[in-house]
């Protein structure tokens, strides 16, 4: 059976083929909740974001270019969305609110706990460009076009998050040293 | 070629997944949210057009026939329709109180309505009920529809199908915008529209049926989220804010803003208040009431009223009387309102054997706990409910 593609499966589902609508859903949900968690820290807020997104996505199925890429399309609604609730939850919460939500990647296991609780601790706008690169493999072009920001934009945020991720563990083995 | 970190990140970041329970209702509430499937064929719009000619034709007879007594048809999605007092009684009548130009109680999918415009419904059936700002209109829901019914006169009104069976509404109170609540197989959803009833926004998936509350300046509104949590909704910007659980407050079954200001109550079926203000860092305040269904009613712009079991308390956030006074009930309380000048409150007291009376009574000054509540005069008898009841007092 032959695979379509997102382009078709948004033309299907808007003909109101749940079939198709239920392939999107599956394609691009783990992505999706990724990207969502990965720029909140929490899962719970995960879960809303991301449903959101998917609905939001659907219920304007029938304005969107089907010639555009869908995931990066949907992918900025996530990235929006979970923008958007970060503000209004630092607003609302203050800084303890903030600290319950870093502390939050400790349910994490293994080695890589700490890297994601680095990440949780970069500033959102550098947790986006790590998450959309390293979580979902975006080129910086990509993501460039995707967050409506130059290029170089983009690669400077990549680098300095990286940067201190990296001063993170160094500081890290110090410690432990 | 990728360092250390960047594999690490790419493999720490790639093991995040949600899980089974949530993508599941993720799914449901996805498909839920397509639009309806786009017409393949145009053999339904022969017959409409058809229909249409069929009715124009009839309709022009008709009316020369009545002398153009018929209701005019407007623009797609508005209708005329009837004022409401064309509804015939089945249920006694509902009094007006003293200084208001509309009252409502709504209940168990009925309402009742008495306006100064001679306006009267009782028990007549609607799954919500909401008087816009000045009664001027109302937003009926019933089945998958709201309606827009004149109140205070004949008027233009619309007709907005929605997705789901309405359960709640609320007009803001420049009259701009109506937050409301449909039931679908998939839990409660929440909507905001124009008070045209054009421009459907989607707000939230899941939700608590739970009515919503509009900010003083009608830029936001408060509901509650599936799991219990306040949320804030800007309807200009679309964001969507938290609100703090501060008082242990887990399970919201009310909410309500101050008339002026961003003070929020929010009342729990425990006895828990928490009163927040949701655009200052002012502290916020946490109280504990009787158990039961809470409604709330504020009188001032730091004065708000809870109701809940046999008791309702006043709650003054400054000022000489700062504190909470408890003043007992006859009845439990099963819904309340005040008048707008504080001075007066809407009460409908369940009686121990299901029914539901309301009454007038004086709001109870502060330091006057020890005495009983002073009732003015009953507005209705509702009959047996067993459902909270909205009261709508403009």
């Amino acid at each position: 059976m032959r695979t379509l593609g997102d382009g078709e499966l948004v033309v299907r589902a808007r003909q109101g083929s749940r079939e198709a609508a239920g392939e999107l859903f599956a394609r691009h949900w783990p992505g999706a909740w990724r990207v969502a968690r990965a720029v909140t820290g929490r899962r719970d807020m995960a879960d809303d974001v991301a449903q959101d997104a998917f609905e939001r996505a659907f219920a304007a199925l029938g304005r969107f270019d089907r010639r555009r890429p869908f995931g990066p399309w949907l992918h900025r609604i996530v990235v929006n969305r979970s923008l958007d609730l970060l503000r209004s939850e630092r607003r609302l919460l203050g800084p303890e609110g903030l600290e319950r939500i870093e502390g939050e990647w400790r349910d994490q296991a293994g080695e890589d706990r700490e890297l994601l609780a680095a990440v949780a601790g970069l500033s959102p706008q550098r947790r986006v460009v790590i998450v959309l690169r390293y979580g979902l493999g975006y080129p910086p072009t990509a993501i460039a076009a995707l967050l409506g920001l130059p290029v170089g934009t983009v690669n400077s945020r990549l680098a300095r998050a990286l940067e201190d991720l990296r001063r993170h563990e160094q500081e890290r083995d110090a410690g432990r040293a | 070629m990728p360092d250390e970190l960047e594999e690490r990140l790419e493999r720490a970041l790639g093991e995040l997944g949600p899980g089974a329970d949530v993508t599941e209702r993720a799914r449901s509430a996805a498909l839920g949210a397509l639009p309806p499937a786009r017409a393949r064929s145009k053999r339904p719009l022969v017959l409409v057009a058809a229909a249409c000619a069929v009715a124009f034709v009839f309709g022009g007879v008709t009316l020369a026939a009545t002398g153009g007594g018929l209701p005019l048809v407007g623009d797609e999605p508005h209708h005329r329709h009837p004022p409401a007092q064309e509804t015939p009684a089945r249920h006694p009548a509902i009094v007006l109180p003293r200084g208001a130009i509309a009252f409502a109680a709504a209940a168990d999918g009925r309402v009742w309505l008495s306006a100064s415009s001679g306006t009267r419904l009782a028990g007549a059936s609607a799954t919500a009920y909401e008087l816009s700002p000045g009664a001027v209109w109302s937003v009926v829901g019933s089945e998958d529809t709201i309606r827009a019914v004149g109140v205070q006169q004949r008027g233009r009104g619309f007709v907005h199908r929605v997705a789901g069976t309405p359960v709640a509404a609320a007009w803001a109170p420049a009259g701009i915008r109506i937050a409301y609540v449909v039931r679908t197989p998939h839990g409660h959803r929440l909507y905001d529209m124009y008070g045209n009833g054009a421009h459907d926004f989607a707000v939230a998936g899941r939700v608590a049926p739970v009515e919503p509350s509009w900010r003083w300046d009608s830029l936001a509104f408060a509901y509650v989220a599936a799991g219990g949590r306040v949320m804030v909704h800007n309807a200009i910007a679309g964001s969507t804010s938290a609100v703090a659980r501060a008082c242990g407050v887990r399970d919201a079954a009310a909410i309500a803003f101050a008339p002026f200001g961003g003070l929020l109550a929010i009342a729990d079926a425990a006895g828990r208040v928490e009163i927040v203000d949701t655009l200052h860092r002012s502290p916020t305040h946490c109280e504990r009431g009787q158990p039961g269904a809470p409604a709330l009613a504020w009188v001032r712009p730091r004065q708000v009223i809870v109701g809940s079991g046999r008791a309702i308390t006043r709650y003054d956030l400054h000022g000489r009387f700062a504190g909470a006074d408890v003043t007992n009930t006859p009845a439990t309380v099963a819904g309340l309102a005040a008048g707008m000048d504080g001075r007066r409150l809407a009460l409908a007291l369940r009686e121990a054997d299901g029914s539901v009376r309301v009454v007038e009574a004086r709001t109870p000054r502060f330091s006057e706990a020890s005495h009983p509540l002073r009732l003015y005069r009953a507005l209705a008898h509702l009959g047996r409910v067993t459902g909270p009841v909205r009261l709508t007092w403009q």
